[in-house]
């Protein structure tokens, strides 16, 4: 998915030393000031959509079908059905977002529980686990993603379960690598001398201080997974209609393409603004939380 | 290298069997009962459990797995719900179309990425560079069913200079020039994201290189900047570039040109998926599932025989 999946990442520096680094970054960089920029105006959007949006999302006005942007009362157009592109935006906000970050807070999670056990712990768990994920791996992950997600049945929440699903195997392998290295450090060993438990280590020292590359690594995909995510809606498997999703009204838009463009060319430009808002924010916290792998 | 090539292979089992169970897994996961689809709602509960036993539905799990794998095996897939035809003489024939596309575009994205690439690494931090790099970060965020629209509204609907989608025309004279005139554009639009992820790749294994201290050492020896650059600097960092390449146009075939496909009407595997998924034909698209996982395996297994090949770190280990 991404072009740091196969990469080794190195020890990262401390989240709480880097504190100060933060600012000093801010500065510097302004990839990541456009990245918080593009996806807190999304984040608005989807949060403010029962306040701000003129219309329903799912009301229709047949005799509004089709109205081009900035016609009176519809600022950016409306759809074959007569529905408010702007209301469909502002609440399809919402999913596109759901499908970015669930998945990755999912599985990030299971895979720093399963890569700590796996790296720290060694011998048979480390096989099992490692192998298991390295056969999940071999898979292809967008059909993954779509096999299973068509087997579940469409809906928001099975498509979440599908990318959690394919994104498990590259969380793991990551939190893994990370652990593999962490456990050589001197003050694994002071724990262990001072008679800490292996859950007890697991817990306090690999999990805090594995946490900062992995959560680097999921920032760098949230944005592919944007993409991803709505072409799962784009082809039918996510958000059902007469839910507003952005993927799925860029598939309704089509047909329309050739007369009224907008339809569906202004949710393929919501996606694009939230995946590089996702993208310009994961290079930076790349860059400030695990410095080695700096472009 | 032969033990190691002997290796990898014998990997490919394990995982072709667990990539083979899952499939199994969500053939027999997905809803609706086949016995309902033989016998109809109203059949009595004694035939339905003769049927049942006779077609083995009431076995472990797993000796119907491994039931099923013999088929896969021999060659029989199942039947397409939809177009009533064998699954995988089907797929076979979508595979070659789809083939083409990815050739073409892939093509594109290892000619431009790594092009874009060297370039951004030779002009580190000037404004071609941060040009590259910004590029690259817009190309990566488009999502390539939208940047096909997109191309289809300027260049087919305003300017009438592409056709709109398909593999061929009907009326042309179907040479060479007609049928580049339809890949053209399913090309560019599928292989922009991995160019964007190639040329980042590129840069960064570049810059490692450029880095290091025999870069002064040949350019002190009087070594031309173009010698120093293509001959010595792309030679070491070419490994990570290949291997780099190499899994974006295994997620190529597979991802972006599914899209692509539905967009333009190109008669390949991703159409045929997207046909499947709307027509709620499971046997097809569990078939073109498993037939691609195979395409994919294989092909990770060449990029890993490759990538070992042409570096000589790992080629003794």
């Amino acid at each position: 998915m991404d072009a740091v999946s196969h990469r080794p990442i190195r020890k990262a520096s401390n989240l709480s030393n880097s504190a100060s680094n933060f600012v000093r970054f801010v500065k510097n960089r302004k990839s990541i000031v456009a990245g918080v920029v593009m996806v807190s105006l999304v984040v608005a959007m989807a949060i403010l959509a029962p306040l701000l949006s003129p219309y329903s999302p799912t009301q229709i006005h047949p005799l509004d079908r089709l109205k081009g942007i900035g016609s009176p009362g519809y600022l950016l157009g409306a759809d074959q059905q007569g529905r408010d592109i702007l209301s469909r935006l502002m609440w399809g906000a919402r999913s596109s977002l759901a499908i970015a970050v669930l998945p990755l807070t999912i599985s990030g999670i299971l895979g720093l529980a399963l890569g700590s056990v796996a790296g720290y712990v060694g011998r048979l768990p480390e096989t099992i686990i490692m192998r298991s994920m390295d056969v999940v791996f071999g898979l292809p992950p967008i059909l993954l993603a779509i096999a299973v997600a068509a087997t579940l049945g469409p809906g928001l929440v099975n498509l979440v379960i599908s990318l959690s699903i394919v994104l498990l195997p590259p969380m793991t392998r990551v939190t893994f690598q990370v652990v593999t290295t962490l456990k050589e450090q001197p003050f694994i060993d002071a724990a262990k001398v001072s008679g800490a438990s292996t859950p007890r280590i697991i817990f306090d020292q690999i999990i805090p201080n594995s946490l900062a590359p992995v959560v680097a690594y999921g920032a760098s995909l949230a944005g592919s997974m944007v993409v991803f995510g709505a072409g799962i809606s784009f082809i039918g498997l996510g958000i059902q209609p007469p839910q507003a999703d952005w993927g799925r009204m860029i598939n309704d838009g089509r047909e329309v393409l050739d007369l009224h463009p907008h339809v569906s060319t202004l949710p393929g430009l919501a996606i694009f603004v939230l995946a590089a808002g996702f993208n310009f924010l994961g290079d930076g916290l790349r860059d400030l939380l695990d410095p080695r792998m700096r472009m | 290298m032969i033990a190691l090539l002997i290796r990898r292979t014998l990997f490919l089992i394990p995982v072709l069997l667990g990539g083979s169970a899952i499939v199994f897994v969500l053939i027999h996961s997905a809803p609706g009962d086949p016995i309902d689809a033989l016998m109809g709602m109203y059949s009595s509960p004694q035939a339905r459990e003769a049927l049942r036993v006779k077609y083995g539905l009431n076995d472990p799990l797993i000796a119907q797995y491994f039931r099923w794998l013999g088929l896969v095996l021999q060659g029989d897939w199942g039947m397409s719900i939809q177009q009533r035809v064998p699954v995988l003489p089907l797929v076979l024939e979508k595979f070659w179309i789809t083939l083409i596309l990815t050739s073409a575009a892939s093509l594109f994205a290892a000619i431009v990425g790594i092009g874009a690439g060297i370039v951004s690494a030779v002009k580190q931090n000037t404004w071609i560079d941060r040009t590259i790099l910004l590029v690259s970060v817009f190309a990566l965020s488009m999502p390539p069913y939208w940047l096909g629209l997109i191309g289809i509204f300027i260049f087919s609907v305003k300017l009438n200079w592409l056709p709109t989608g398909g593999l061929y025309s009907f009326s042309g004279n179907n040479g060479t020039l007609d049928a580049l005139r339809y890949l053209i554009m399913p090309a560019v639009v599928a292989g922009l994201t991995p160019a964007a992820i190639i040329a980042r790749v590129t840069r960064a294994a570049m810059l490692e290189v450029l880095n290091l201290d025999f870069m002064t050492a040949l350019r002190a020896k009087g070594l031309s900047e173009r010698a120093v650059i293509l001959g010595h600097a792309f030679r070491n960092a070419m490994p990570t570039i290949v291997s780099m390449t190499g899994l974006q146009i295994g997620y190529l075939i597979l991802g972006a040109a599914l899209f692509v496909e539905i967009i333009f009407s190109w008669p390949g595997l991703g159409l045929e998926i997207y046909k499947s998924v709307v027509g709620r034909d499971m046997p097809m698209m569990l078939g073109l599932v498993l037939f691609s996982t195979f395409v994919f395996v294989i092909l990770n297994l060449l990029v890993d025989i490759i990538y070992r090949a042409i570096n000589p770190r790992v080629r003794e280990s």
